[in-house]
């Protein structure tokens, strides 16, 4: 168990931890107990508000909305990359040039290879 | 940071391994044709060449890399040497298991020489930043890979679940690396060993043991290997086997030696190692012991082993032995890891020779062996050395390994540890050696299908098998190298 | 005088290369071919073990050590070294060894792995004479589980056979067992004196009293006397297995699964002896425990006559004789049991002889019936096989004793030492050896002459027995060999002024071990007492006589009418006392449900049940709705059992 005088300083994340704990219990409980009950009919549909559900959920289906999503992610990310080497720029002078050059090669790998593969081709 | 061209090039070996990784995934979409066997000639040039990277580098004393980042000490040498040979073996496994079954694309290569390149910065990681970024590199790959041959729903059940909870494990591992830094203020494992601390810096220890447990297959995070390995196709098996728990290993020894290797903090830890390493031993031996499938037999075998590696790093506590003792714990491991590497990287490939094309319900029923030493007899005399191995029996390489790995628990005062591991790889004889019955003394069934023949897949069953004599036979080679790599961990 | 030795080396090595010869291109070899490299490798390694022979005679221990690897402070060597004892173990295991290769050349002709059976048989010699010569435990007890494999890999030798495929099995795993006493027994001995070379544990024997008290190690708290004990108790362990002894004896019978020349090579001349040898090398250890002594010569004792009286009903000849092993094994044991190491090897060398002539002479029978083993559908073969007949008939003799042949001597070398030399600190022991001893040599006597009077007299009882034909000249060879040796090796257990001959080749060898034993063992040198050779000879004319009585003679009809009268002590003896069945439902299934259990435990039920389920089971109605499950309850299941292990260690470290 944690010694007391290093509890002090740890209080302010054991709070947090409380809070995000109890909100999310507090939240669950109260949809729980004031939410109107029916477990029949439509409530036990996989989209209730949806179309409806066919067949399993194992059935496969398009995948492009998730390879389009991921790769927005990943190059966005990367993407970041450039901006802490453009503020120190001139700092890290041609090694840094270097180095986000091999970078950004790489990222355009990248982007060739998912091109060539045509997932960026949606009628595909 | 002052980053100089040494630095860099004393990454040459994962630089090649990640070119390489490029260069494939670039003749995927540029020359992909109906032939791809150049891709595998293509990923083995420069897996052997980062293997011979690795072995030039050696010689030089250890050396820190990127201001504290990670360091090229002996240790990682060995290690990722260890590591590129696994790989060298998965790529040409690959190619003979992949090819007749038309599914060789530069991805599967790329893929793991991706792993590959994560698991080598992982050995020589020196700051637990720079650990985990090593460890997501190595696992994320390696779980596309798991899923990369997609018949039926195995593959994509067995890559689901080793994400989730590999993706549980991480967290385990991050939350502890963490708290590691809320106690000491350090990330880097020499800072950590420097700093010290209470009780949140030991909330942190048992939560890092905790997440590489999970990657090391330790009992009792061990569940997810027999459906996962069995699930994955079976180079990709044999890559998880052999890479995974090798980096594992290494890097679980590393931040126990150096950051953790205070006599008050090993005090806390060799028990609870030792009690893994019990675990591990016991339960993966017994329930090996009543598997049909041979490939789960051989995951619940390759838990078992974790079990005897773990001793070797119990016996590498820094409180309990003296520095040569450690020295001879931190290299039977080291020795163990490039033992049990060979062997189980040729024990799959026997399975992967055996599996038959299209759909099968029971691929790796222990029958598929039977007769095999009629029908083939070279590929039954090389897995029948590759199972002595696995069980210890001399002449192998294995028999070295775990002698040498008792006797490091011997010397740090671990008997009982050692008779334990002993007895134990006793009952590991009776499974193994099943299969080597099983291949000699039943005949085949009736009407079986006989296996296409594959010549990658003999030369890696050959290859293994005669480097695990030979080894076994003249270990003293290997042994020293592994003597004089220990490396920052020796000392 | 130590000399080094570097052929010591070639003893091993020369059958070992031929196996491997066999082994990879033994298939495309004609049969002459196979009979040169196994034979003359084997003849070679006799060769060097005369003249390691006559270089001991002249005064000289050799030795050979090999650094076999070293790195650091680990220095691993496989150090050879041949002594008095040693010789007389390699003339065995490589003479007996050559004589069964030659027979094997004819009895396998015909077989389709014949390459791969002499290959085996080849490996077989190599690894016997590795635990022969070996300077250490370890290196000993890799030869050890050497021959051990090569016997599971023979009896299963014709594997189209599930049955026999099924004994290879069971030899494989109840040797295990006795595995496991060796193995903890080599670590007792290392964490006691820190080694396990021969010579280094004979002087730390010598060095310090046995009333010593350990302060420290896993025996912390005993006397060096307690800690051999519990040591010799496992080494004890060891031998049972190997050597077939209660409660370990029942692969053994088994094992005849195999073909002849190699139950009469493995498992009657030489594999099963080794634990005997074993008892006999470290013999200054266990002098200084008289109690695992005593534990030692009891169980060689009651094996001894147990094993007779199974063999009464036995009516497959080679069970009887497998039978007849496991006892002439007990007798063995018992001597090293009550110190009388030298009688033990005099008993191993001429058992060697008569033992594996009286195998190879069932395998003429077998082979000449056209692989009948049932004794009831023969008779009457000494008309159509004299030759076999001729030498079998001297093995019996030696054997049972009638006349004082080898077997006479070293049997009655036993006898009269349990009584002579016998453990005094527990002064019933030496008569209750005794009587156990002269019952089974009684029954001995019996058993074999009934296994003679149906097999070789009266008339044939099947057609198959009536047209029965001889041998190959190679194996009728062999054979006149074998009873030439049963003969000749009365010598060695005369009983001559000074000590029968053996006895003072070998007194060197057990020095130490008489030295360590106040007033427990002394051999006077004057031999055996004359009374009990009269004794032994009745007890040898009594079981012929009964055995002659009741299957040649007028009592013919008896043997079935004490069947039927006693129906249930017969179906009892016939049965084998009922231990194999004893063992499958006290050890055997125990043991795979123990396995299936564990993982229905830990990996299956227990964890998902009770720790997930159970906790769980309070939270359900509120997760059920809160909580999505998990489309895979298996994923969950693990995650929570990760999660359960990483708050354990939590736990670990903070408590």
């Amino acid at each position: 168990m944690l010694a007391v005088s290093q509890l002090g300083s740890w209080l302010p994340i054991a709070l947090l931890f409380l809070v995000a704990a109890g909100l999310a219990l507090a939240l669950a409980s109260v949809s729980a107990l004031v939410g109107p009950r029916r477990a029949r009919g439509v409530h036990d549909e996989s989209f209730e508000c949806g179309s409806e559900a066919i067949g399993s959920a194992r059935e496969r289906f398009g995948v492009k909305f998730y390879v389009v999503a991921l790769l927005f992610i990943v190059f966005d990310v990367e993407g970041v990359f450039l901006y802490p080497w453009a503020v120190l720029f001139r700092e890290l002078a041609w090694p840094g040039l270097a180095a986000m050059g091999f970078f950004v090669a790489t990222l355009a790998i990248g982007l060739v290879y998912v091109w060539k593969k045509g997932a960026l081709d949606w009628e595909h | 940071m002052p980053v100089s061209l040494a630095d860099i090039l004393a990454l040459l070996p994962e630089i090649l391994l990640s070119l390489g990784a490029l260069l494939l995934m670039m003749t995927e979409v540029f020359l992909a044709g109906a032939r791809r066997g150049y891709q595998a000639l293509l990923a083995a040039l420069f897996t052997a060449a980062a293997f011979a990277a690795f072995l030039a580098q050696r010689g030089g004393g250890p050396r820190v890399l990127f201001g504290g980042f990670a360091v090229s000490d002996g240790f990682a040498l060995f290690a990722g040497a260890t590591i590129c040979a696994g790989l060298l073996v998965t790529v040409v496994l690959g190619a003979g298991f992949l090819a007749p079954r038309s599914a060789e694309r530069g991805e599967f290569y790329a893929l793991a020489l991706l792993a590959a390149a994560g698991m080598c910065l992982l050995v020589r990681a020196e700051d637990l930043l720079f650990v985990f970024i090593a460890l997501e590199l190595m696992s994320v790959p390696t779980y596309a890979l798991v899923a990369y041959l997609r018949t039926g729903d195995r593959p994509s059940e067995a890559a689901f679940k080793y994400f989730l909870l590999g993706a549980f494990s991480s967290a385990l591992f991050l939350y502890g690396a963490a708290l590691v830094f809320g106690a000491t203020g350090r990330t880097s494992l020499s800072g950590i060993a420097a700093a010290g601390g209470g009780k949140l810096l030991l909330a942190g220890l048992a939560l890092v043991i905790a997440g590489l447990s999970f990657k090391i297959a330790a009992v009792p995070f061990h569940m997810w290997a027999p459906d996962v390995y069995e699930g994955a196709s079976t180079p990709v098996t044999a890559f998880m086997a052999v890479g995974v728990k090798a980096a594992s290993f290494a890097v679980l020894t590393r931040i126990l030696v150096t950051a953790f290797g205070a006599p008050a903090l090993a005090a806390v830890w060799q028990p609870l190692v030792v009690a893994l390493a019990l675990l591990t031993m016991v339960f993966g031996n017994l329930l090996a012991l009543t598997q049909r499938n041979v490939k789960r037999m051989l995951a619940y075998s390759s838990v078992a082993h974790a079990g005897y590696l773990l001793v070797a790093v119990a016996a590498a506590s820094r409180g309990f032995s003296g520095p040569s003792a450690r020295g001879e714990a931190v290299s039977s491991l080291l020795f163990y890891l490039a033992a049990y590497t060979l062997t189980t990287a040729g024990a799959f490939g026997a399975l992967a020779a055996l599996e038959r094309m299209g759909p099968d319900p029971q691929p790796w029923d222990l029958d598929r062996f039977a007769g095999l030493a009629k029908r083939r007899p070279w590929a039954a005399a090389a897995t029948a050395m590759l199972m002595l191995s696995l069980a210890g029996i001399p002449p192998t390489v294995g028999f070295i390994g775990k002698l040498l790995v008792f006797k490091a628990a011997v010397d740090a005062g671990l008997v009982p540890l050692a008779i334990a591991g002993v007895l134990a790889s006793v009952v590991g004889l009776y499974y193994y050696l099943r299969v080597v019955v099983v291949m000699y003394m039943q005949p085949a069934p009736l009407g079986s299908v006989p296996t296409p023949a594959s010549w990658p897949l003999d030369l890696v069953l050959v290859a293994t098998a005669t480097l695990v004599l030979l080894f076994g036979l003249a270990p003293a080679g290997l042994a020293n190298a592994a003597l004089s790599s220990t490396g920052l961990l020796g000392g | 005088m130590i000399a080094l030795a570097p052929y010591l080396l070639w003893i091993p090595l020369l059958p070992l290369l031929g196996a491997l010869v066999l082994g990879t291109a033994g298939r495309r070899f004609g049969r002459s071919d196979v009979n040169v490299v196994a034979c003359g490798t084997v003849a070679g390694a006799l060769v060097l073990s005369l003249v390691a022979f006559v270089s001991v005679w002249h005064g000289r221990t050799l030795v050979w050590v090999l650094p076999w690897f070293s790195a650091g402070r680990i220095q691993v060597t496989a150090g050879l070294t041949a002594d008095r004892l040693t010789v007389v173990l390699l003339l065995v295991v490589t003479g007996i060894s050559l004589l069964i290769h030659v027979y094997s050349t004819g009895y396998m002709a015909g077989d389709p792995g014949y390459a791969r059976f002499f290959s085996f048989l080849n490996l077989f010699v190599g690894a016997m004479a590795i635990l022969v010569l070996a300077d250490n435990l370890v290196l000993l007890f890799i030869g050890w589980e050497g021959v051990g494999l090569c016997s599971y890999l023979l009896i299963g030798f014709w594997y189209d056979d599930d049955a026999k495929a099924t004994a290879g099995r069971k030899a494989f795993i109840v040797n295990r067992v006795g595995d496991f006493g060796f193995g903890l027994a080599v670590f007792g001995l290392l964490a006691l004196y820190g080694s396990a070379n021969f010579g280094a544990l004979l002087r730390a024997a010598t060095a310090s009293p046995p009333s010593a008290l350990l302060t420290h190690g896993i025996f912390a708290g005993l006397t060096i006397q307690g800690a051999l004990t519990i040591i010799g108790l496992f080494f004890l362990l060891g031998v049972t297995g190997k050597s077939a002894q209660i409660p370990l004896y029942v692969w053994l019978p088994d094992a005849m699964a195999g073909p002849t020349p190699v139950s009469a090579l493995i498992h009657a001349a030489t594999m099963v002896t080794a634990g005997v040898y074993l008892i006999c090398r470290i013999s200054f250890l266990f002098a200084l425990a008289p109690a695992a002594m005593l534990a030692v010569s009891l169980v060689g004792g009651i094996t001894a006559l147990f094993a007779a009286l199974i063999a009464f009903a036995q009516n497959d000849i080679k069970k009887v004789l497998a039978y007849s092993t496991i006892s002439q094994l007990g007798y063995m044991v018992m001597a090293t049991g009550v110190g009388a190491f030298w009688a033990a090897i005099l008993h191993l060398v001429t058992h060697a002889c008569f033992k594996a002539l009286l195998f190879l002479g069932s395998g003429s029978v077998i082979h000449g019936l056209h692989g009948e083993q049932d004794m009831r559908k023969m008779g009457g073969l000494r008309k159509r096989l004299p030759q076999t007949a001729f030498a079998f008939g001297v093995a019996t003799v030696a054997i049972t004793g009638v006349l004082p042949l080898s077997g006479f001597f070293s049997k009655d070398a036993i006898l009269g030492l349990t009584l002579e030399t016998g453990n005094r600190l527990y002064p019933w022991a030496p008569w209750t050896l005794y009587l156990l001893g002269s019952l089974a040599a009684l029954g001995t006597a019996f058993y074999m002459w009934r296994l003679w009077a149906m097999t070789f007299e009266g008339a044939p009882r099947t057609e198959a027995a009536g047209a029965a034909h001889e041998a190959p000249p190679s194996m009728a060879w062999v054979d006149h060999a074998l009873a030439f040796l049963s003969i000749v090796t009365l010598g060695l257990g005369l009983p001559l002024a000074g000590g029968a001959p053996l006895e003072r080749w070998l007194a060197p060898v057990f020095s130490p071990a008489v030295h360590l034993l106040p007033g427990l063992i002394l051999p006077r040198g004057e031999g055996v007492p004359w009374a009990t050779y009269g004794v032994a000879l009745a007890l040898a004319w009594g079981g012929l006589a009964v055995a002659w009585a009741l299957y040649v003679g007028a009592g013919r009809a008896l043997p079935a009418r004490f069947a039927g009268a006693f129906p249930g002590l017969y179906r009892l003896v016939a049965n084998k006392f009922y231990i194999d069945e004893l063992y499958a439902s006290l050890i055997g299934r125990p043991l795979w449900g123990g396995s299936r259990l564990f993982w229905r435990l830990l990996d299956a039920g227990l964890v998902d049940t009770v720790l997930v389920r159970g906790t769980a089971a309070t939270a359900q109605a509120f997760s059920r709705r809160v909580l999505k499950p998990f489309q895979d309850g298996d994923a969950q299941r693990y995650a929570a059992v990760m999660a359960l292990s990483a708050f354990a260690l939590l736990f670990w470290v903070l408590r």
